[in-house]
């Protein structure tokens, strides 16, 4: 008996003092939002594995020239980075496409040498980022409020609204292209009346095929803006309005009070979404025009990629790097206002 | 440069069966051929004797239904299929396709018709087969006695020499007119035969244009292609330049380099005249940069939105009395649903020239000058059916094939012999375009290569941006020399 009782014990104290116990116990004492993150680590390291390794791949890609396959290629470190941020790199771009503004001559605007900004990708996105997603966030706004109020025929509103986004990309870069054709389009010669676009050659002017490419992605992803919006609108609680009505607020005062504070997180995350796509911006600019006559850095990336791979590769990771800092801002924007 | 298209011209089946039919080693006999031309673009090759060829999409329309029964025709064992990659149209975007795909050292496509404008590029690279290494001695002896040997040199190892491609066809571009609304302008039979063969001066031809415009239905006098793209460098603005004695790099001499170690000859008179003449011609009113010696307006200004395609169609819609394209347009023109029926109402004429042949600025320059264009066709070296491919290569080297192209699409010989030949001239062998051939015999001596070295893609875009924009007038021909000069000067030294 006493033996059994001793082999049991002895048996319970070696299950107490296991490594599975041990990690039991580990587990016991860990706090909740460690024990959190430890659930979501298996996440962490795919998502990791998946979005990481490209990029690190990319860089290490930017520190040789030369061709993939050839094998004659060549470690260089980072001067593809100092050739990009010198300018050094201009030369092997095409055509007149620069990385950084061409600022070496004289302009024929105060300060800036017009077309030397108009031929740098980064001029050009970033200014293509901030234009289309300024409208997109205004126009997505107000329609937003529209769709968030009860009328007849919302429904309908909501799928006219949507439309635009639901189209293809090319196939709305198509149809603006169309539009501006010498051969086919109905609006040139209206729109140059008035001076907004060049009369001939229109989609290969740096100028008219900028604002055609921009009013097309606005046309486009004005909707996607108005959705997210409607969605932070709509979780808004509706009696806080009853209450300020009750107290006599106007409707601005509403708005200002209510509506667009608690909005707020909804529309930070649609900006931020829309302008890391802004940023990527690439298939309008190549079906609508040309890469040549609207640069973006996503252009440069694949105009370089078959003749500098690894200049490609800096052009493509000091955009991911961009976004990285665009994207990192605004949640730690967020998480200072205690969004996050 | 965009890879020409074209709808293949009727009848064509009826002329190849017509040609003498070569007899397979081990085929059966029989009439019929077996082969198939089974349209795909996943390009993943295709059961145990079948050749998948890389080509452009509408090149694939053009062609497939001749194609490989020419290559039956002319030794292809009838066992051996023949089928068509797609690949884009636009002859840049199919180089970097087939780089992505060698590079990749995929085993389909086994064959690749290439550019003239970058097959170097491969070779230099090392992407594919050396012919020289694969082909029987016989087949290399034809390629060495029997073809241009400046186009075969496009598709050679400019160190060993080696061959790394079958030349498939040289493509010299010529001027197309409406005869039609000639004939309403006053001119003659004798006159279209004078035009065929001696090139007038870009001013008699402006002029003429003029005329012959006024005096027809046509809306304007020339269309061509200026848009920012390869064949505004390579080729229309080339050109022009050259016909003007005007050169990218000091002349022939220097087209193949040495990068860097050559004069950068833009910014200079001959070349900003070309480009005052052709913003002139497409000019609406007359201002500081028009040219008094040419007639304003006779080109339609959306000659800066068009290439090969958009601007052909302006001319077989009776829009335009003049045209600058490719052969293949002509076959093109005479096939569509236009008014263009045969000879009489097609006319074709050497391109216009500013001065006399050799009088120019630079050597090799002056006088009607045609692009050297052109096609080859190159092995993929990780192909698991070489043996079928190379017998696909080597009966591509017949001249019953070649001929039976020029018919089909107006593929021009390969071969001088054959390109003067009484068949190539005689319309019961080769069909309608024997009556153009006068004309693309003179075209073709005074072709002028592109400067293809490995600066030549980012050239190629700095330069047609800038042609592109002297002629629609969003800059002068003056700013656009000067800005081309620097452009090219820094792309040459940071090579």
């Amino acid at each position: 008996m006493s033996t059994e009782g001793e082999a049991a014990g002895t048996a319970r104290e070696s299950r107490r003092s296991g490594p599975l116990v041990a990690a039991t116990r580990w587990l016991e004492n860990l706090g909740e939002t460690a024990f959190a993150y430890l659930l979501l680590t298996p996440v962490f390291v795919l998502l990791g594995t998946i979005a990481l390794y490209p990029l690190l791949r990319t860089f290490e890609l930017s520190l040789y020239t030369g061709i993939l396959g050839n094998s004659e290629q060549e470690f260089v470190g980072l001067q593809h980075y100092v050739d990009l941020f010198s300018g050094d790199a201009n030369p092997k771009l095409p055509g007149s496409v620069t990385f950084l503004p061409d600022v070496t001559t004289s302009g024929n605007f105060p300060f800036v040498h017009v077309e030397g900004w108009a031929r740098s990708t980064l001029v050009v996105t970033i200014l293509f980022a901030a234009i289309s997603v300024f409208f997109e966030t205004i126009i997505g706004f107000g329609q937003a409020l529209v769709l968030d109020k009860d009328f007849r025929g919302r429904r309908w509103v909501r799928a006219a609204i949507i439309i635009p986004w639901a189209i293809p990309l090319v196939i709305q870069g198509m149809i603006f292209y169309l539009m501006f054709h010498p051969s086919t389009g109905f609006l040139t010669q209206y729109l140059s009346s008035f001076g907004i676009v060049a009369p001939t050659n229109t989609l290969n002017d740096p100028t008219s095929a900028f604002l055609i490419v921009t009013v097309a992605d606005i046309w486009k992803t004005t909707a996607f803006m108005a959705l997210l919006i409607l969605a932070g609108l709509q979780s808004i609680d509706r009696s806080l309005y009853d209450v300020a009505k009750v107290s006599g607020a106007t409707r601005w005062q509403q708005f200002k009070l209510i509506t667009f504070p608690l909005v707020l997180p909804a529309l930070g995350i649609a900006v931020l979404f829309r302008t890391i796509d802004a940023m990527r911006v690439y298939g309008l600019i190549d079906s609508v025009s040309s890469c040549t006559t609207v640069p973006s850095l996503s252009c440069m990336v694949v105009e370089t990629f078959y003749s500098n791979r690894g200049l490609a590769s800096a052009v493509a990771f000091v955009t991911a790097g961009i976004i990285g800092v665009v994207v990192i801002g605004v949640i730690y924007q967020q998480y200072k206002e205690g969004g996050i | 440069m965009s890879e020409r298209n074209s709808q293949g011209s009727d009848g064509i089946d009826s002329s190849v069966s017509r040609r003498t039919f070569v007899k397979a080693a081990g085929a059966s006999g029989a009439a019929v051929s077996l082969a198939g031309c089974i349209y795909g673009d996943d390009g993943d090759g295709g059961s145990g004797n079948t050749i998948t060829i890389a080509m452009g999409s509408t090149t694939i329309s053009d062609i497939e239904d001749n194609l490989p029964d020419l290559l039956h025709e002319n030794g292809l064992s009838d066992d051996v299929e023949i089928d068509f990659s797609s690949q884009e149209d636009d002859s840049g975007a199919q180089r970097d396709q087939y780089i992505s795909l060698l590079e990749a050292e995929e085993s389909s496509p086994d064959l690749f018709m290439m550019d003239t404008g970058w097959a170097n590029v491969f070779i230099e690279q090392g992407y594919i087969a050396n012919l020289s290494e694969e082909l029987d001695d016989d087949t290399l002896d034809r390629i060495d006695s029997d073809y241009f040997e400046a186009f075969t040199n496009t598709v050679r190892d400019t160190e060993s020499g080696d061959l790394y491609g079958i030349p498939l066809f040289p493509d010299y571009a010529v001027m197309l007119y409406n005869k039609e609304y000639a004939r309403e302008a006053g001119y003659s039979d004798d006159d279209f035969e004078q035009w065929e063969t001696e090139p007038m001066t870009w001013q008699e031809w402006s002029e003429t244009a003029q005329e012959v415009t006024e005096a027809s239905n046509a809306e304007f006098g020339f269309s061509t292609q200026w848009d920012i793209y390869e064949g505004t460098a390579c080729c229309t603005l080339n050109e022009v330049m050259t016909s003007f004695g005007g050169a990218y790099f000091g002349g022939e001499e220097n087209l193949g380099g040495p990068v860097g170690d050559r004069p950068v000859t833009i910014d200079e008179p001959e070349f900003i005249e070309a480009l005052s003449m052709m913003y002139t011609l497409a000019a609406e009113e007359e201002d500081e940069n028009t040219l008094d010696d040419y007639p304003i307006g006779v080109a339609s200004p959306d000659i800066t939105q068009w290439d090969e395609n958009p601007a052909l169609s302006p001319f077989t819609e009776g829009q335009a009395a003049f045209h600058r394209n490719w052969p293949y347009s002509i076959v093109e023109t005479l096939s569509g649903d236009y008014d263009f029926e045969d000879q009489d109402d097609l006319g074709t004429m050497p391109l216009p020239y500013a001065v006399e042949d050799g009088e120019g600025a630079h050597p090799g320059t002056g006088g009607s000058t045609s692009a050297q264009g052109g096609w080859h066709i190159c092995m993929n070296p990780n192909t698991e059916r070489k043996e079928d491919a190379l017998e696909v290569l080597t009966a591509m080297t017949e001249d019953d094939f070649n001929l039976g192209m020029l018919e089909a699409i107006a593929w021009l010989p390969p071969k001088p012999d054959l390109f003067d030949s009484e068949e190539a001239t005689d319309p019961d062998a080769v069909g309608v375009v024997a009556h153009y051939m006068n004309t693309l015999q003179v075209a073709g001596e005074g072709a002028m290569p592109r400067p293809v070295t490995t600066a030549w893609p980012s050239q190629a875009n700095a330069i047609a941006e800038q042609a592109n924009q002297a002629v629609a007038g969003q800059k002068s021909p003056e700013e656009a020399a000067a800005e081309l000069q620097t452009s090219i000067e820094d792309i040459e030294s940071s090579q």
